[in-house]
């Protein structure tokens, strides 16, 4: 148990001390949600229809930019052996690298996307299924940039992105659904429980899958 | 039968025997698909009839229809090489699963460009964002990630079971993805054109296509066997029977 | 006691090593010795459970307590060097004053707020011996411990091995230098 305490504070730790690490979503997500209204049009009612999907889609990318701290760096100075040789649960380890992970790079930006009632004219009864969805939703994503970033670790491949987006697009559809329900004044609380349920059942699956990857570099 | 089954399954998984057998079978493979795309393509592009209501464009099927399910044959015939793999360590199933990757890639490729020139002239649209054309892309999505998979791993062992878990992987999410873009339209915003319903084709227009459908499926055998035997080669060739084969010494 | 019979190592079809077989009776500290790709750092990552797709047997008389160093020392740049012990996850629980205590021995006690990106080689090598210093484990697997250091050291280097292995301790360390002063030596270059 205190090794696993152990193990959040540190990554607790080099998070803060890696402010890249939730600056660049951060960023990232800002720049976007500001070339919208200019790329495609300041028109509000306009912008009220896309605001959905072009803030899941956003946050989409933006874990596109960051699922590679989840391991690349454990890899390149060698902390991955000796979590090997420590002979402890890996699977908790990763879980614990995937959490803090969400904490650092997806909760700024669901917390920022509040800003869409402003920036992107989303009317305030979709901020409810919108900060909601995207709690739920992300952690899943979470979930398969760690598989994909395990798998692709040690060489820049686009096998990363390949695999993260068509394995999130379920989740963006239930999410930016969920928040379009709500406008349109339809309960979307079975898109929550979608979400919720496959955010269940994939869990420990890619967990594991996650494990087995990264034990596949030392065979 | 069943000790005939097993040993063909012992002999397919040899890469001696693999390698003898397909060398004797490549030429002709070459020769009887090349002629046959060749003899199809003629038939199919000046002595078909004229479709009435699509006009000349509708030919295009004869490069389309086979592309498009020749990449999707492929897709499935390595994630039954992926689930032998991880069963029972067959090596010849990874080495199906790198050769056939790129040519598998290549085809849905040219089933996408050639549906998209197809698409225009008939439907007005260059692309539709429809399950089928979605979980097409989807499926190029995971060639190009298998393909890229094949290097991250120093052992030729994990970047086969690592490449193997992904094509299941695929094999399982290509349907939900289906489903839900699917669901998603239907849902929200109905499909403007629907590229289904392929009218009834009279006989003279299928021969021809299925003439080439099996053309094109004796090409991909044919450049499959080559791409395998390359692959072999590079893995096997410090090994005694391969230099025995190839004289190399 | 650390015992293995036949240990053999396959890269795909490519045998490291094979027919391994050796046991640490004595109270000496072990070291492996063999050409370059002999499988001397392929056989402690073996040893310490990071490969674990070998052939053979391997037992360890008491339960195993490893204390592993490869080439790459874990490190994170971001951390102090006295946050990288205080937080290296093979030690216990231990204290500030423990760690000043070990910096001091190790001329790193000036470093010990600096972030390690700022350090040289040698001083990187040193925030491994420090840990080493520090942990409990009764089986220590090193390799190559003396590259990058200087005299000094190296002699106190030495001086921890012996009061490691009065404690009941293994030690097994990887060099390419052949002399044998006082360590058993164990030859990869038999076993290719």
């Amino acid at each position: 148990m205190i090794y696993f305490v152990k193990i959040l504070k540190k990554e607790f730790l080099i998070y803060s001390r890696k402010s890249s690490s939730f600056i660049s979503p951060v960023v990232f997500f800002l720049i976007s949600i500001s070339l919208y209204p200019i790329g495609i049009s300041n028109d509000p009612d306009i912008l009220k229809n896309l605001a959905p999907g072009l803030i899941w889609i956003t946050v989409l990318l933006s874990t596109l930019i960051s699922f590679q701290n989840i391991f690349a760096e454990d890899y390149e100075d060698g902390s991955i052996e000796l979590l090997l040789a420590s002979g402890q649960n890996l699977s908790l380890i990763v879980l614990i690298k995937i959490f803090v992970n969400w904490i650092f790079s997806c909760l700024p930006i669901i917390v920022l996307s509040m800003f869409s009632i402003f920036l992107l004219y989303l009317p305030i009864e979709g901020l409810k299924p919108l900060i909601i969805s995207l709690l739920i939703g992300t952690p899943t994503i979470c979930l398969f940039g760690a598989l994909a970033g395990a798998l692709s670790l040690g060489k820049n491949s686009i096998t990363g992105p390949a695999l993260m987006l068509p394995l999130s697009l379920p989740v963006l559809i239930l999410g930016t659904q969920a928040i379009n329900y709500s406008l349109n004044g339809i309960n979307f609380s079975s898109n929550i429980l979608l979400l919720t349920a496959i955010l269940i059942f994939l869990l420990p699956i890619i967990l594991f899958a996650s494990v087995g990857a990264l034990k596949l570099h030392f065979n | 039968m069943f000790q005939t089954l097993k040993n063909f399954y012992h002999k397919l998984g040899s890469f001696p025997w693999f390698y003898k057998i397909s060398g004797k079978v490549i030429p002709f493979a070459g020769v009887l698909s090349i002629s046959l795309i060749v003899i199809s393509s003629i038939w199919g592009l000046f002595f078909s009839p004229t479709d009435a209501v699509q006009g000349d464009v509708y030919r295009i099927i004869y490069f389309h229809v086979p592309a498009v399910s020749v990449s999707q044959v492929i897709y499935y015939s390595m994630s039954i090489a992926a689930a032998v793999f991880l069963i029972w360590r067959m090596k010849m199933a990874g080495v199906y699963i790198k050769s056939l990757a790129p040519i598998g890639a290549a085809f849905t490729f040219i089933g996408l460009m050639s549906g998209a020139i197809w698409g225009q002239p008939t439907w007005g649209t260059w692309w539709v964002w429809d399950a089928r054309l979605t979980s097409t892309l989807v499926l190029f999505l995971f060639y190009l990630a298998i393909i890229g998979m094949q290097s991250t791993f120093a052992s030729r062992k994990s970047a086969d079971t690592a490449v193997s878990i992904i094509t299941l992987v695929g094999v399982v999410n290509l349907p939900i993805v289906k489903k839900s873009v699917d669901w998603w339209n239907t849902l929200h915003q109905p499909a403007s054109i629907s590229i289904t319903g392929e009218s009834s084709i009279s006989s003279e227009m299928l021969l021809p296509l299925l003439l080439s459908i099996l053309g094109i499926y004796l090409f991909v055998f044919f450049t499959g066997l080559l791409s395998m035997r390359a692959e072999i080669s590079t893995r096997e060739q410090n090994k005694d029977w391969f230099k025995k084969v190839s004289n190399y010494n | 006691m650390l015992k293995t019979a036949n240990l053999s190592y396959k890269f795909d079809d490519k045998y490291i090593f094979s027919n391994l077989s050796f046991e640490t009776t004595n109270d000496s500290v072990f070291k492996l010795v063999g050409d370059n790709g002999s499988g001397k750092s392929t056989l402690l990552k073996i040893l310490s459970g990071i490969y674990k797709n070998y052939e053979g047997d391997l037992s360890f008389s008491e339960k195993k307590l490893v204390f592993y160093s490869g080439h790459k020392a874990g490190l994170k740049n971001n951390l102090s060097v006295r946050e990288n012990i205080f937080f290296d996850i093979r030690l216990p629980k231990i204290s500030y004053s423990q760690i000043n205590s070990v910096l001091k021995k190790l001329d790193l006690i000036d470093y010990s707020d600096i972030q390690s990106a700022y350090l040289s080689e040698g001083q990187k090598r040193k925030i491994n011996i420090a840990c080493f210093m520090l942990s409990t484990a009764n089986l220590y697997l090193l390799d190559e411990p003396f590259n990058n250091l200087d005299r000094k050291t190296t002699d106190l280097l030495k001086e921890i091995f012996d009061i490691k292995i009065s404690t009941g301790a293994k030690i097994i360390f990887s060099s390419h230098d052949r002399s044998n002063e006082d360590f058993s030596l164990i030859d990869m270059n038999l076993f290719n």
